[in-house]
């Protein structure tokens, strides 16, 4: 078969295009989509803890977590629905439930003993935790992301603990946010 | 030396394959959303991915999710392997000094 190099820099700029657009829509689970749900919810939930009374911010919480649960589910359903991982689905799905029911428990436990902005660096970790656990299990640069926004966490409670809950809206959720953001346009 | 691949080269072939290849190792895309992705016909795709079956490149297994019968498609290590060398095939067709000596 004769093969012009226009022909082959043709095919080839082909295949990058098309790689491309399906990693961008399909690939690694839809990692980018999740994180920019559960920025979401951060951002709403801390700027709530941060202006609002506990009981108020208490019900905010409830809300944009039900909400960050039900646009994850139907993210995590109408990407299965495209591309299946047969040795993946089950056990993500099993992890993600089993981490809410340990975050939950960790929630229960420290409410009478530590103080709310406590609770919230511990959930903020325990949730950078499930990054790492999805960065090894689809796609690596879920871990960088976890990592990142566990030293963020920390660097916050530790130097701003009065601006704990704000800089965690605007910083722990903004980069949730700002990283899904940039992975999905940048996705090669 | 990277081996030219006629089976692969076919141009809706070829797009099937880097399709197919973008995903991970073990995971399979649906018949329907490959077709809309690629913008072909039902029989257009069917015809290639036969072709691409027979060569042992890719694996379609078909599934029912809740009563609704589904297709799958997913390329094996084989058509993995042939792809990456045709890729390298083409990568060093460019890189020849002159484009007056097609390759067979």
């Amino acid at each position: 078969m004769d093969i012009t190099q226009q022909e082959a820099q043709s095919s080839l700029e082909t295949i990058e295009a098309i790689q491309r657009q399906t990693r961008r829509a399909l690939a690694h689970g839809g990692g980018p989509f999740f994180m920019i749900i559960w920025g979401a919810v951060w951002l709403v939930g801390y700027l709530a803890s941060y202006f609002l009374n506990d009981r108020a911010a208490g019900t905010v919480w409830m809300v944009a977590d039900a909400a960050g649960i039900a646009a994850s589910f139907l993210t995590g359903w109408w990407m299965s629905r495209q591309v299946r991982m047969p040795g993946h689905d089950a056990r993500i799905a099993i992890f993600w439930l089993l981490w809410l029911v340990y975050a939950a428990l960790i929630v229960w436990l420290t409410e009478s003993y530590a103080n709310p902005d406590l609770t919230g660096v511990l959930i903020a970790v325990f949730a950078m935790f499930g990054y790492v656990v999805m960065g090894l299990w689809l796609w690596r640069p879920l871990i960088w992301v976890g990592i990142g926004v566990t030293i963020l966490a920390l660097a916050i409670y530790l130097l701003i603990p009065d601006y704990a809950d704000l800089a965690m809206a605007i910083l722990g959720g903004g980069a949730l946010i700002g990283s899904g953001v940039y992975i999905y346009r940048n996705w090669r | 030396m990277p081996v030219f691949d006629p089976i692969i080269h076919q141009a809706v072939r070829l797009q099937i394959m880097a399709a197919l290849t973008a995903l991970p190792e073990d995971a399979q895309i649906e018949f329907v959303t490959l077709r809309k992705r690629l913008s072909l016909s039902d029989g257009n795709l069917s015809v290639h991915l036969r072709k691409l079956e027979d060569a042992g490149y890719v694996r379609v297994e078909k599934a029912f999710v809740g009563r609704k019968p589904r297709t799958y498609v997913a390329a094996t290590p084989q058509g993995r392997k042939a792809f990456d060398e045709h890729v390298q095939a083409l990568q060093a067709i460019i890189q020849r000094p002159s484009d007056s000596d097609p390759q067979d």
